[in-house]
């Protein structure tokens, strides 16, 4: 029965209807729920703590910014959820799965279907070009090659570099390549997409396109994002932001609408 | 993954690194070339080491000693033995001549005439040549190709066939000419001291094909035996009385050969078929092959150390991709089998250019043998390839380089994702 509702509510929310409807629907409809997550890293004789038992629930459709000091777990928290690193202790649940008890073949699988990354970085394949450098995740799940292309194409008109289909990484801008790594990430149609500081090598106006961009796909495909980032202004255009310190979310603070 | 996928991304993997590539390749190609190479000059000479044998030899024959070893004792250290080892061999007897063949399966036994001819002179000539003289039943004879002319008859006496060497040798135009022609065989004494000769002259009434032996005459069976007798100063010998020490039996069939054989040495007597000849002869050429290719697995044992060192560089380079490719939704299985096949392709690259580079060698050899210290044998290849030797030398140099992949591959695998996407 949680498809329906999650259906039922997030056509009320499309409707701008029932905006308050927020709160009801975080408690009726969480796309990504922890429970005391703890994530202890062990270096030498070090014992880090890259995230103290977070609780956490977003909701489908959610916009979240992650801001914190470096170090403060972002990433981790990131990784966690897109079902890249498992945590040490307590409960990761993602669109009713849950991804603290999956083993590599459905974690593999989840990460493929189900969430989409954006690197700081990019993480772009050299030698591929933007097309099939956004078709790669699909290799994964066994599209064939024509049809694989098709959908990389959509994918790169969705971001706007459909021209740009036949260019090389080293021959695109770093907005562009930040675009190309996005169309990547929605290639699958995954539910959520995870950008780990995606403005972070960008200037602040190439930055604020990509956020725009983020924000719209959000917006009109009712993607649940979360974005870590440094920048307080992408705060601002988030639902939510979460302040991370030390592992613990240490602040929150709501879209007023 | 599906398997067109993994096959594009591998190649493309490599080739984004042609020189290492190459290299690595190199290594797979040098022993691969070396053992297709060795494997198939082993062949080509054994092959025509049993053909020369089957135009020499019947196959329906068998060779039988009257005691000990056909071949001799010869070499090796001294070794202590008892008496009964250390027994003379006494020569066939007429009753032993009776026995064998009353054995079901024996159609004929003929002796086998040692004949030591001193030299051989062409009609009308001073000048003397080598030659060795060698006789045999129809059976055996006429397993041998002629030029020109035809055999004896079994009773005949004073004709002969001559080897084709002789022909260049007495100055003799071609074969026909040959035809008709005389020689004179003179024999010597047994006896060093005895400055005795006898010569037998006879007519030349065909030519052998192309062997190895190329200073033979065949002469009839009596007048090999007169040669012999007078050689030995023994008038009786090749009789009933005085069969000598080896016989040639000759099977009713060549399915009954191997049962003759065998109670044939229930009589007491040594017996040896020319399938067990060949036989020894291709355990021989194995050995050597083996030998041979020795070089060529340790060649790739050395390769395969430089695809291990390939995969684990690739590993190093690639490390932040393969973080890449885990967050998109690459299993473990998919990163090892990429690598895995990595190194697969290395070996199977590797193969098909050795096979390649070996057969064209080989070609060469040939056509330079053919041309030069081979070209009284056309039709003789030095090196033989059978598509198995080049699938089978593709399929070892697959096969070793997959498995050297699998360890790079699984430590690709094992990489977690995480760590692998904050490597510089
Ligand atoms: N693989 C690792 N091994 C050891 N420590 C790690 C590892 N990954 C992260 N950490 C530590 O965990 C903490 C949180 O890291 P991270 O989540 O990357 O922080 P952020 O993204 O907020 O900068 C940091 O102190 C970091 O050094
Ligand atoms: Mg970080």
């Amino acid at each position: 029965m949680v498809w329906f509702y999650r259906f039922f509510i997030r056509l009320l929310l499309k409707s701008g209807y029932w905006p308050t409807m927020d709160k009801f629907n975080q408690y009726v409809a969480a796309m990504i729920k922890l429970e005391k997550v703890s994530k202890v890293y062990h270096l030498g004789d070090e014992t880090i703590h890259a995230l103290r038992g977070m609780d956490l629930e977003v909701t489908d459709g959610e916009f979240v910014a992650i801001i914190g000091p470096s170090g403060s777990g972002k990433s981790t928290l990131l990784h966690i959820i897109g079902g890249l690193d498992t945590p040490t202790s307590g409960r990761v649940v993602v669109d009713d799965q849950d991804l603290s008890q999956a083993g590599d073949g459905e974690l593999s699988r989840y990460r493929n279907r189900s969430v989409g990354f954006v690197f700081q970085t990019f993480e772009l394949h050299p030698t591929y070009n933007a097309l099939e450098n956004v078709a790669l995740p699909l290799v994964f799940s066994r599209v064939p090659r024509s049809k694989r292309l098709q959908m990389a194409g959509e994918a790169l008109e969705t971001v706007g570099l459909a021209e740009r289909a036949n260019h090389r990484p080293s021959q695109l801008s770093g907005g562009e390549r930040q675009r190309v790594s996005i169309a990547r990430a929605l290639v699958v149609q995954p539910k959520i997409i995870l950008a780990d500081e995606p403005t972070g090598n960008l200037d602040s106006k190439t930055g604020d396109r990509i956020i725009e961009l983020l924000s719209q796909l959000n917006r009109e495909k009712g993607l649940t994002l979360l974005v870590v980032t440094h920048n307080s202004e992408i705060a601002e255009q988030a639902t939510r932001a979460l302040y991370l310190r030390d592992g613990l979310v240490v602040g929150e603070r709501r879209h007023p609408d | 993954m599906r398997l067109t996928d993994l096959i594009g991304m591998v190649f493309l993997n490599l080739w984004r690194r042609k020189l290492r590539t190459a290299l690595t390749v190199l290594a797979v190609v040098i022993g691969a070339t070396l053992i297709a190479l060795m494997v198939s000059l082993g062949s080509g000479i054994e092959s025509f080491i049993v053909d020369q044998f089957g135009l020499l030899v019947a196959e329906d024959s068998i060779a039988v000693s009257s005691g000990g070893d056909i071949f001799g004792q010869q070499g090796g250290h001294p070794v202590e033995i008892d008496s009964t080892e250390a027994r003379i061999i006494e020569p066939f007897a007429k009753e032993d001549l009776d026995q064998i063949r009353s054995i079901e399966g024996v159609e004929q036994v003929d002796f086998i005439i040692n004949i030591d001819a001193l030299y051989i002179s062409p009609q009308s000539s001073e000048k003397i040549y080598t030659v060795f003289v060698d006789t045999g039943p129809d059976y055996s004879l006429k397993i041998r190709q002629l030029v020109a002319g035809g055999y004896f008859d079994e009773g005949a006496t004073g004709e002969c066939l001559i080897a084709y060497g002789y022909l260049d040798t007495f100055g003799w135009t071609d074969a026909e000419s040959a035809l008709g022609r005389q020689v004179t065989i003179t024999m010597g004494k047994q006896v060093p001291f005895d400055p005795q000769t006898r010569d037998y002259t006879l007519t030349v009434v065909g030519v052998l094909e192309r062997t190895l032996s190329e200073a033979e005459v065949l002469v009839p069976m009596a007048d090999a035996k007169e040669m012999a007798r007078f050689h030995n100063d023994t008038p009786q010998l090749y009789t009933e009385e005085q069969p000598g020490f080896f016989l040639q039996v000759k099977a009713a069939d060549v399915s009954l050969v191997d049962r003759v054989a065998e109670d044939i040495e229930a009589l007491g007597f040594e017996a040896i078929t020319s399938q067990e000849i060949l036989n020894q002869i291709e355990n021989v050429f194995g050995i050597i092959q083996i030998g041979l290719s020795a070089f060529g697995i340790i060649a790739l044992v050395v390769a395969s150390i430089g695809i291990i060192n390939t995969l684990i560089m690739a590993i190093y380079e690639r490390t932040r991709e393969i973080g890449v490719m885990k967050a998109m939704g690459a299993t473990r299985g998919t990163i090892r089998l990429l690598f895995a096949v990595e190194g697969g392709a290395l070996g199977l690259l590797g193969g098909i250019i050795g096979g390649v580079v070996a057969l064209v060698f080989g070609q060469l050899l040939n056509v330079i043998g053919s041309r030069t210290f081979l070209s009284d044998f056309p039709g003789f290849q030095l090196s033989v390839f059978s598509p198995w030797l080049i699938l089978g030398v593709i399929a070892l140099t697959t096969a070793i380089s997959l498995l050297a992949g699998l360890y790079p591959a699984n430590r690709a695998a094992r990489l977690d994702p995480v760590s692998a996407l904050r490597h510089e």
